[in-house]
């Protein structure tokens, strides 16, 4: 199985330099300026496939733009390699840039005063599409993004929501392999934040897109990501499925259990098995070690009429907070 | 080619969208048309002639010159600086069409909008002001005098994408492009015809590269200058061309190595 998306060791660090103003100033740091180094990414290596859905959570400043921008050749990386779809993404070849598409979640690409349909004119234009194939996949685009009414109204009359979908249109009508989304939901309400997040794992069982997101919100990582990098200044500390990530830094299940009527719940006896976080006589609420789900349920079955049994997993916002506490003393103890 | 006419469109569209500022802009050009004449004609109601110039040449130059100063200086490639700092060239770069090859097509269109306008208002300035045109109508004059305009057209699109590059190492290109603006306008020759001023003075700027964008293409219209002189003076221009031409591909890639896709 070919990778389509190769990073091996990537490192990249800004130079910022004191811009200057004016004329003179800005000639002679031309030649000569201060430098300051601002470590982004450092020592990153992943591989991914075709078709998968991925999620790139960090904290603020953590680099998750910054490897973005080098996956898609806006930025020279300092060392490492970095390999899409076979090519090397700085070189900026036409065959490259048709085939991806980096949505980036604040930055507007079209057109101000003009009705969204003209920039994607250009966009056909740009990539070549013919007419029909245009068509069709605006179409569809419109149809899963309820977007038709908008595409003649001038975009500076567009709410946000509408104008980050009418900026996503820009980026999928020519079908692009792989998506590359930085923070697609920011700012956007409730409602839009589901569309999109519905849209986004429509558009990839329909044209098996691989699909990398950054995003704030862990209801994005949630519902749209299976595997998941997590990336803490400039490291990746986690890579694996979102699955795993539960498995390994939530150990623990919640217990919601009602008993029947006839029944006393032994608060002494729970509290064994685990974090009792609420209780009254016959309900209880209790936070518990996976190594102990087992004899909990045997437990319960054994001794009571159970009315009611809820075993939850906990949500990924507290694996992730979980995974920011407890992962630098792991990767000190080399046991994981 | 469909590319371009979509442009063509969009750039109208825009000029649609923002036909307020188009028209107030168009008004701006027509006042300076009028201070010139009014000038000018002050000017010659002291003396018959200004340097080499009677007050009939004199008009068609100012005139010319309105023209040309139009069809050349009118750029858009400025923008760049600003997509630079405020990292909009991250779309631009994403795109598979260079953004060297948009910039051109949309300057082009831009450049012919304004050619046709300014066209305009010079035949309706001439005709409301009664103003004699001479012309030199000989083939060989015009076909050197579109040569001299694409040389002034081209040697101009590389310094303004020079002056933009330098978007690449500081925030505030406003200043040069100021002052590399007026700087070039006064030495092109569009305020006035260049040999006017003491012999000394014009010799140094004519062996600047500038007088090529406005006071040469005029020259040859007017038969003022031999052919010959005018084929040695565009074939310097095009050296210079090609000077400016490599300086900012230097500058596109060694900028782009060390850009960091400001913005998001
Ligand atoms: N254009 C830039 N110039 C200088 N430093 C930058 C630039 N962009 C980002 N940085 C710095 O690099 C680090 C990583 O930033 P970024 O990749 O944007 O993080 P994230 O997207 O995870 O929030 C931060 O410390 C940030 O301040
Ligand atoms: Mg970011």
């Amino acid at each position: 199985m070919t990778k389509t998306i190769k990073v091996a060791n990537l490192v990249k660090n800004y130079i910022t330099y004191e811009k200057n103003t004016g004329f003179l100033a800005s000639l002679t740091s031309f030649f000569h300026r201060k430098k300051k180094i601002v470590k982004a990414v450092s020592d990153i290596s992943f591989e991914v496939e075709q078709g998968e859905l991925i999620g790139f959570i960090g904290p603020n400043g953590a680099g998750k733009t910054t490897t973005l921008k080098c996956l898609v050749g806006l930025l020279y990386p300092d060392s490492g390699t970095v390999s899409v779809l076979g090519f090397n993404p700085f070189e900026r070849k036409k065959e490259f840039l048709k085939q991806i598409a980096f949505v980036m979640g604040r930055k507007a690409q079209l057109y101000w005063d003009l009705p969204a349909m003209e920039t994607y004119m250009l966009v056909r234009d740009m990539y070549q599409l013919s007419e029909s194939e245009f068509k069709k996949n605006l179409n569809e685009l419109c149809d899963l993004l309820d977007f038709h009414k908008y595409l003649n109204r001038p975009v500076r009359t567009l709410s946000l929501g509408q104008r980050m979908k009418a900026e996503i249109i820009t980026n999928l009508v020519y079908k692009p392999k792989i998506l590359f989304l930085d923070e697609p939901t920011i700012g956007l309400d409730v409602v839009m934040q589901d569309a999109i997040r519905d849209f986004l794992l429509n558009y990839n069982k329909i044209n098996k897109a691989t699909i990398i997101l950054t995003s704030h919100y862990m209801e994005d990582i949630e519902s749209v990501c299976d595997r998941i990098l997590i990336i803490d200044h400039g490291k990746l500390i986690y890579d694996g499925s979102k699955f795993d990530l539960k498995f390994k830094y939530a150990r623990e299940k919640e217990f919601n259990i009602r008993v029947s009527y006839k029944h006393k719940l032994d608060k002494a006896r729970l509290s064994q098995f685990g974090k009792v976080l609420s209780y009254d006589a016959k309900t209880a609420r209790i936070l518990v070690d996976k190594d102990k789900v087992n004899n909990l349920i045997k437990y319960l079955v054994e001794n009571y009429d159970i009315a009611d049994l809820d075993i939850k997993e906990p949500d990924i916002k507290y694996v992730i907070k979980k995974v920011f506490t407890s992962v630098k003393d792991e990767v000190d103890n080399n046991n994981y | 080619m469909k590319l371009i006419i979509t442009i063509t469109k969009i750039t109208f569209s825009e000029y649609l969208a923002y036909r307020m500022n188009f028209i107030l802009w168009r008004f701006r050009n027509f006042l300076y048309l009028f201070f010139y004449y009014n000038f000018w004609t002050a000017v010659y109601t002291y003396q018959k002639q200004v340097g080499n110039y009677n007050k009939q040449e004199i008009f068609f130059y100012f005139i010319m010159s309105f023209v040309i100063t139009d069809i050349v200086f009118s750029s858009k490639l400025f923008k760049l600086a600003s997509y630079i700092n405020s990292g909009v060239l991250n779309q631009y770069l994403l795109y598979p069409v260079s953004v060297f090859k948009l910039m051109t097509v949309e300057e082009v269109v831009d450049k012919t909008f304004n050619t046709f306008f300014s066209l305009i208002e010079i035949l309706l300035f001439i005709y409301l002001f009664k103003i004699e045109v001479f012309l030199k109508i000989d083939f060989y004059y015009i076909a050197v005098f579109i040569l001299s305009l694409f040389c002034a057209l081209v040697l101009y699109y590389f310094i303004s994408l020079c002056i933009s590059l330098l978007g690449f190492w500081t925030n505030s290109v406003w200043a040069p492009r100021f002052l590399t603006f007026i700087l070039i306008n006064s030495l092109s020759g569009s305020f006035f015809p260049l040999d006017i001023l003491p012999k000394s003075v014009f010799e140094l700027i004519n062996a600047l590269p500038f007088s090529v964008l406005v006071y040469l293409p005029i020259q040859i219209l007017q038969g003022k200058v031999s052919l010959d002189f005018a084929l040695v003076k565009i074939s310097i221009a095009f050296v210079w061309v090609i000077l400016f031409f490599f300086l900012s591909l230097f500058m596109w890639k060694k900028g782009l190595k060390s850009y960091t896709a400001l913005g998001v």
